[in-house]
């Protein structure tokens, strides 16, 4: 589908000139910093909303398609496309970008805050959208600098800890992953960076596995798999409101993305290898994060936790290797973008009427304040896969997918479910219901507040009811993809 | 007999030590102290020599019986080198004062750029003695400029016997090397030395590479480094830490791959260790390190050892990325220590506690020096990531990938101690609230540093394939 528009060149770097608008603006004027930083993710997503609607949904293959020389001398190349795969990952990235500027409407010291959630969208945007192994590690690396500022700075009482951890592990972790790319660009023997041109060359299956275990490692940190998910609780909890949105939202998409991306499509034999490995480490992740979020007193760490166990289904769904359960995976990555990024909006939104996260604390807000808390509940219950909230579709699929290979896996991811549900109602019981201990009255939620979450919970209901417009985005690509492997 | 000499392959040495003695005699008789006019004659000299280097493009030949080789691997160090010295001349301007006379700095500083020049543009032994002594000597003069600070006296008394010592063992290597072939002359010595085999070539090889790991700083020669570049007044570390060091690299890379490439499985182990030890050493003390001047010498200790993975490897894509990571190291260096230079204040203040707060005192200094400390950590998009991305590449393709891990790692622990920087600007209270402006010289050169290396972060194919050029050096 041709554009005149190099429109994902525009997606990726609008916020880059907002930054550089930022920069010269005055940090007093902080009306202008802000519309600017409104402006700059505003657009990106209207732009996507764009593409989606001129995407040509019979192809599967890659559209949009920008190719320019980069670094001639390695073969790295300046490669952005989107497919059926993608589109979905840059829909939330660019929605909860623009939603994270309106709801840190009031941040202390916002040039400085904007400017860095700026760069650090650039870096969300750009992983999904390059094709070219070189510009995927820069994107990849990109988002570190912004993030550690962003928690660092604005953060809770133990920011620079987690600030500093969630540096550290995502910098190992892409370390090995900048291990695999090398290696395997050099046994490709391809001399480009291309993705889809290394995915061509045959490598052997011993040096497939090992340059997949090192990507895997880069991956695993993001997810977070367990055992490398000790840096999300700290990191979450730490971030301020809108950053951990965009940190559960988007962050832990790359490392499913690049699972998707690199395990079906350039080192397919290597992931094969591991599936059962990835599917053990899924169920653990499930299992574990919901029984960690069960015994939280902090809202905001239970969020967290929570994260840790979708993630886990959306790597049961991919090691599935079945066209239902990966289709479910970007289902729940997507919809798991939206249902999270409410919640921990939710909770920033409690936290600032009665500055505390301690679920004892929060006894009673239904009656405090309703509309806040009745959105709380519709979240939670989305959160739990209730039918026709969008949490359902992508975890139903899952297990349809895990089911005909993995009938005992099915069985624990279902009691991982119930697992949930439990913590969950649990939850809103003790949040939204009893005796309050707060004696003033608070501020429900305002026009600015309402004007965002109510668009997040529309789309989370929409997708649940009718996931039409997601599904015939994600099935020609993904059914191509797939059955390439053999797939069926 | 007459001999003809080509003057123009050394033209610009020449228009530097001219520069130089202008700028002495005018120190004496016309412009006493005066550091404006001073400064400007030198960096006029300095772009001069850039213009005489213009008739070396695409030339290679030797003059003076074989002592000078002109090639455009020199042409591209002496440009660089100039290009450093700019920068060195206009972040100094601060210190200039009754105390710290002008005069004598530049010279100083212009004759160890010969000095430097002189070290790449030969492949006789006995005249890279000569580039080696001219720069060492200057140097050690220039760390010991601040005559009543008793750390500058101790600097550059260590350095002074340290270095003298070096250059022994080197003559002394050198000797070995000419006893067994006869010549002084890497060309003509390493057929003679590749046939024979000698034991006695193999002793003074390793005698002559161990000076040249003290002079470049590898560790375990390295001990000279962080009290020359804590006691050394920061102009001077600066450019001891861009200048020197850069020189002694090139001319090792003519020593190793023109005049021993058939000793390459005796040197490359030699640099294996002497690179693991130098990326460690260099990394883990930098994180306790309270005085950032400190930090930043074991810092550069340790992108010596990312170096040396290069030289290692000693393939084509490796030479590649030595010559991309020295200009994105001098680059990045240079606009740290400007900013090192701007926050003391003259008074210094050197502490890393001194960097509380910078970020509310002085947003731009504290946005460069994130930059730089960015960049040296090598996260994209900055210069540092192609240096290393090239470098352990090349590792990797060489077989040699557990030494790519080493690096890749050690520049895991490197972030440690940059982002500690970075934290104190941005994360902590300032202890006092004062703004802090940079002097108009140190922001020129800091904005120019930033635009080097997020130009070359974000477009590396220009230097890239520049740096291709010269990869027939691989083996």
């Amino acid at each position: 589908m041709t554009l005149k528009l190099p429109i994902l060149t525009l997606i990726t770097f609008t916020p880059l000139l907002g930054l550089l608008a930022i920069l010269f603006i005055n940090k007093k004027d902080e009306l202008a910093v802000k519309i600017t930083a409104a402006i700059a993710t505003a657009i990106p997503f209207l732009l996507t909303i764009l593409a989606y609607a001129k995407y040509d949904f019979s192809n599967p293959g890659f559209q949009f398609i920008e190719k320019l020389s980069w670094i001639k001398a390695i073969g790295a190349s300046y490669y952005l496309a989107i497919d059926g795969l993608s589109l979905p990952m840059v829909f939330i990235t660019t929605l909860l970008t623009f939603v994270c500027v309106i709801a840190s409407w009031n941040i202390k010291r916002p040039k400085e805050y904007f400017a860095f959630m700026l760069a650090l969208s650039v870096g969300m945007t750009g992983v999904f959208v390059a094709l070219d192994f070189i510009l995927f590690y820069v994107f990849w690396e990109l988002v570190l600098i912004p993030m550690y500022f962003l928690i660092g700075i604005w953060g809770g009482p133990r920011r620079e800890y987690a600030a500093i951890k969630f540096f550290l592990y995502t910098f190992i972790g892409s370390i090995f992953m900048l291990l695999g790319i090398l290696g395997l660009y050099f046994y490709a023997g391809a001399e480009t960076f291309d993705m889809l041109k290394l995915a061509k060359a045959s490598v052997p299956l011993g040096l497939q596995k090992l340059f997949f275990i090192g990507m895997f490692l880069g991956f695993a940190v993001k997810v977070p798999i367990v055992p490398f998910h000790t840096w999300l609780p700290d990191a979450h909890v730490e971030a301020p409101t809108a950053v951990s949105v965009l940190l559960a939202g988007v962050l832990l998409k790359m490392g499913t993305y690049g699972f998707v991306r690199v395990g079906f499509q350039v080192l397919p034999e290597g992931m094969k290898a591991y599936m059962y490995l990835i599917a053990v480490l899924g169920i653990i992740s499930i299992i574990y994060g919901a029984l960690c979020a069960m015994v939280q007193t902090d809202l905001k760490k239970l969020v967290a936790y929570s994260s840790v166990s979708h993630m886990g289904f959306v790597m049961l769904g991919i090691a599935s290797f079945s066209n239902l359960g990966v289709k479910g995976a970007i289902v729940q990555m997507f919809s798991h973008g939206a249902i999270t990024g409410m919640l921990f909006l939710l909770v920033g939104a409690m936290y600032d009427r009665t500055h505390t996260r301690i679920i004892s604390e929060l006894a009673g807000m239904l009656s405090k304040m309703s509309i806040l808390t009745a959105l709380f509940i519709y979240t939670a219950f989305a959160s739990l896969g209730m039918p026709a909230l969008s949490g359902f579709i992508g975890e139903f699929l899952v297990l349809l997918g895990t089911f005909s290979v993995y009938k005992a896996f099915t069985a624990l991811a279902a009691i991982g479910i119930v697992i949930t549900a439990g913590y969950m109602i649990w939850t809103i019981r003790r949040v939204a219901l009893g005796q309050s201990t707060f004696k003033e009255t608070f501020l429900d939620a305002s026009p600015r507040e309402l004007a965002y979450m109510l668009p997040m919970c529309g789309l989370i209901l929409l997708i649940g009811v009718y996931p039409l417009p997601l599904l015939k985005l994600i099935n020609p690509s993904l059914t191509s993809i797939l059955s390439a492997l053999g797939v069926k | 007999m007459t001999v003809s000499i080509n003057y123009m392959l050394f033209l610009p040495e020449i228009v530097i030590s001219i520069t130089a003695a202008l700028v002495m005699l005018a120190d004496l008789y016309i412009w006493r102290l005066d550091r404006v006019k001073l400064s400007t004659l030198a960096i006029t000299g300095l772009i001069a020599s850039l213009v005489a280097m213009y008739p070396l493009l695409n030339v290679t030949a030797t003059t003076l019986s074989n002592n000078v080789f002109s090639d455009e691997f020199a042409l591209f160090f002496k440009i660089l080198f100039v290009l450093t010295a700019i920068p060195i001349v206009l972040i100094s301007q601060s210190y200039f004062g009754k105390n710290f006379a002008p005069g004598e700095f530049l010279v100083l500083v212009l004759f160890s750029l010969v000095g430097m020049m002189i070290m790449v543009s030969t492949t006789d032994l006995l005249v890279l003695i000569l580039g080696i002594e001219i720069t060492s000597l200057s140097s050690y003069v220039l760390t010991g400029y601040n005559k009543t600070d008793k750390r500058a006296n101790e600097a550059s008394l260590k350095y002074l016997i340290l270095g003298i010592i070096a250059s022994a063992i080197m003559l002394y290597g050198m000797s070995f090397l000419y006893g067994v072939s006869g010549h002084t002359d890497l060309l003509k010595m390493s057929s003679l030395i590749a046939s024979s085999r000698s034991t006695l070539a193999v002793f003074g090889l390793i005698l002559v590479l161990a000076a040249f790991s003290f002079k470049f700083a590898a560790a375990p020669f390295h001990q000279w480094v962080p009290d020359v570049y804590e006691g050394a007044p920061t102009p001077v570390s600066a450019f001891l830490s861009v200048g020197p060091k850069i020189a002694a690299i090139a001319a090792l890379l003519r020593l190793l791959f023109i005049g021993f490439p058939a000793f390459i499985d005796y040197w490359k182990i030699m640099f294996m260790i002497l690179a693991v030890i130098s990326m460690f050493v260099g990394n883990l003390v930098a994180i306790s390190q309270k005085n950032i001047k400190r930090m930043l010498a074991y810092s550069s200790v340790a992108h010596v050892g990312y170096i040396l993975i290069g030289i290692v490897v000693a393939s084509k894509l490796a030479i590649t990325g030595i010559f991309f990571y020295t200009v994105a190291y001098a680059i990045m260096n240079i606009g740290a220590w400007a900013i090192v230079i701007a926050v003391s204040e003259g008074k210094n203040l050197e502490s890393i506690d001194n960097y509380k707060g910078l970020a509310k005192r002085s947003p731009f200094l504290a946005l460069s020096m994130a930059i730089f400390m960015v960049a040296l950590i090598g996260l994209p998009p900055t210069s540092g990531l192609w240096g290393k991305v090239y470098i352990f590449a090349a590792a990797i393709k060489g077989n040699l990938t557990w030494l790519a891990l080493i690096g890749l790692l050690n520049s895991v622990i490197s972030m440690y101690y940059y982002a500690n920087v970075i934290r104190h600007m941005y994360l902590m209270e300032p202890s006092d609230e004062s703004t802090l402006v940079g002097s108009l010289p140190i922001k020129a050169v800091v904005i120019a540093m930033i635009l080097g290396v997020v130009f070359l972060g974000v477009l590396p194919q220009e230097l890239t394939e520049l740096s291709k050029y010269w990869s027939y050096y691989g083996v």
